[in-house]
């Protein structure tokens, strides 16, 4: 069994947590309690022949005012960047929280979650620029969910 | 008891309520007997176990315990974690050679009030940045202005357009009323000039609807709704609607608009109506075209002459009013006078020894328009009956 400590960072609001419930616990709640510290949760899967124990970090998003305490980065080996599709700027802000993430665990992986994707209309989807690495996801709708997760376990798998 | 008192001391500096104590292999040989809280029913913990099971959140500091355990690093702290519907903060500190000393301190309560501090202001930013998308996203301009003459607020349009940034708006007086109106010194004076009926106000060759409102004794908000496209295609309109299309001067309209305002007032002022003589003839024998040419020079010349002493206006035909400010019959006949006599000295090809006719009046105190040009046409009547080419005055007593 590998166990692997990942994240997932983004400001407030972009649906982390919401993530991380429908690929736990495949469930999904739109009543929105902000997350305050960190809550960890474990899902046991298997990537290409080999048994992992993810420990999946929930952490608190960042406001205009308070960015994520990085002593919770250390020895992760990747971390899910999460965006709210309806909101612009948390799309801008997931570059510093990359850079962040990467000044404390160099050699570590990112890939990137657009989510909400299901309050996007369908004629605007072609309009959006998606970087490389980057999942257009829905929480809600289970939408690119288990790809997601799945994905950044392939790359740190040793 | 040395390290009894260890535990103590740093349960009481830490106010930690549980602890426990971890050998190099990382296994628990100690822990105290409430820690069983943070873990859940369906769990039990007992020595031996692994801590990083007990306690996931230390997966990834191994590299840290190690240097606490050498003594390279004295203590480090993982806070507000989570667990089991509690909220705790960690604090990994060195014991002895052998053991670590883990102490969680439970901060539940204090968390929930924060998270609820957070979970409004989170959910005020949202809506703070909702708000904004949606005054941005309005083609007006909106400030917000205060009784200091500082701009609290301004959305996109109106930053774009006066070329300031949000941070500069806000650090002091630039003196934008200014650019807004005639002298405006001040945005409540501006605000005072909205309220007392000033509805557009122009910006170079922008014009703006604009509108004001104290959304409290010290802000006032300001919508400036761009209106420069619509302001010219209502002056074309108006220019359309007033003036006669052939000959450039007034419709009857507008004359009778510009008349009645002087009636109802005490200023002075005489009518003259000027008929072109024999022009029926004049299209019978050059063509409409030609008489159009006629009336065109025609009324220009009565422009020229007429230029800052009154008006003309096109009655109908080849009859034209003029609206003359004097309080002299004498002004106003020669006035009359001049125009026939340049009239008939002009030449207006093809046509040969053009006259005009005129009858001229002067208002009375309290009649209306219609006795005032029924006396002005009578004149018109009696140049004519008299041979043409002369000017007739009547006075008002008649």
């Amino acid at each position: 069994m590998i166990r692997k400590k990942i994240l997932l960072l983004g400001d407030f609001h972009v649906g982390k947590t919401s993530l991380i419930r429908r690929y736990v616990d495949n469930a999904f709640s739109d009543d929105y309690l902000t997350t305050i510290g960190v809550k960890i949760s474990k899902k046991a899967l298997k990537v290409d022949g080999l048994d992992f124990e993810l420990l999946i970090w929930d952490i608190e998003g960042a406001t205009p005012v308070k960015k994520i305490p990085t002593h919770y980065f250390a020895g992760a080996a990747g971390a899910i960047l999460v965006a709210d599709l309806t909101r612009p700027e948390t799309i801008k802000g997931l570059d510093e929280h990359a850079l962040r993430f990467h000044a404390v665990n160099p050699k570590s992986v990112c890939v990137r979650a657009y989510n909400k994707v299901d309050l996007i209309p369908e004629e605007s989807l072609g309009s959006i620029d998606i970087p490389p690495d980057t999942f257009l996801t829905s929480a809600k709708d289970d939408i690119n969910v288990s790809l997601l997760f799945e994905t950044l376990v392939r790359r740190i798998a040793p | 008891m040395k390290n009894v008192q260890k535990i103590l001391n740093a349960i009481l500096s830490k106010n930690v309520f549980e602890y426990l104590l971890v050998d190099r292999e990382y296994r628990i040989v100690q822990f105290s007997a409430e820690i069983q809280t943070f873990l859940g029913k369906e769990r039990r913990l007992k020595v031996g176990d692994s801590v990083f099971d007990l306690l996931p959140e230390l997966v990834g500091s191994e590299e840290k315990m190690h240097k606490v355990f050498d003594g390279e690093k004295s203590s480090f702290a993982i806070t507000t974690v989570s667990k089991n519907d509690r909220y705790i903060n960690l604090y990994v500190d060195h014991f002895d050679e052998k053991n670590l000393l883990i102490l969680l301190q439970d901060i539940t309560e204090i968390t929930k009030i924060r998270q609820r501090a957070l979970q409004y202001s989170n959910q005020t930013t949202l809506l703070t940045e909702t708000l904004k998308k949606i005054i941005n996203s309005q083609n007006a301009m909106i400030f917000l202005a205060n009784t200091e003459n500082r701009i609290e607020f301004a959305n996109q349009k109106f930053l774009e357009y006066f070329n300031v940034d949000a941070e500069e708006i806000l650090k002091k007086d630039l003196g934008l009323y200014r650019e807004m109106g005639p002298g405006f010194r001040s945005y409540e004076e501006m605000h005072r000039a909205i309220s007392e009926g000033m509805k557009e106000l122009s910006i170079g060759e922008d014009v703006f609807f604009v509108e004001a409102i104290h959304i409290d004794p010290a802000n006032i908000l300001f919508t400036l709704s761009k209106m420069t496209e619509l302001a010219r295609q209502r002056k074309e309109l108006q220019e359309e609607v007033a003036y006669d299309q052939l000959t450039q001067v007034y419709r009857k309209k507008i004359f009778d608009d510009k008349a009645c305002e002087l009636l109802k007032s005490d200023r002075p002022f005489a009518v003259g109506v000027v008929d072109i003589d024999n022009f029926k003839q004049i299209n019978d024998r050059y063509g409409h075209l030609i008489g159009d040419d006629v009336l065109r020079s025609f009324a220009k010349l009565l422009r020229r002459e007429i230029d800052g002493k009154g008006e003309v206006a096109r009655w109908g035909g080849e009859e034209f009013l003029l609206l003359i400010h004097t309080d002299s019959e004498k002004e106003a006949v020669e006035l009359c006078e001049k125009i026939r006599r340049r009239i008939a000295a002009q030449r207006f090809d093809p046509v040969p020894g053009l006259t005009v006719s005129c009858g001229v009046t002067m208002r009375k105190g309290d009649e209306n328009l219609e006795s005032l040009l029924a006396r002005a046409d009578k004149a018109l009547y009696r140049a004519k009956g008299e041979g043409k080419n002369r000017v007739v005055y009547l006075p008002p007593v008649e």
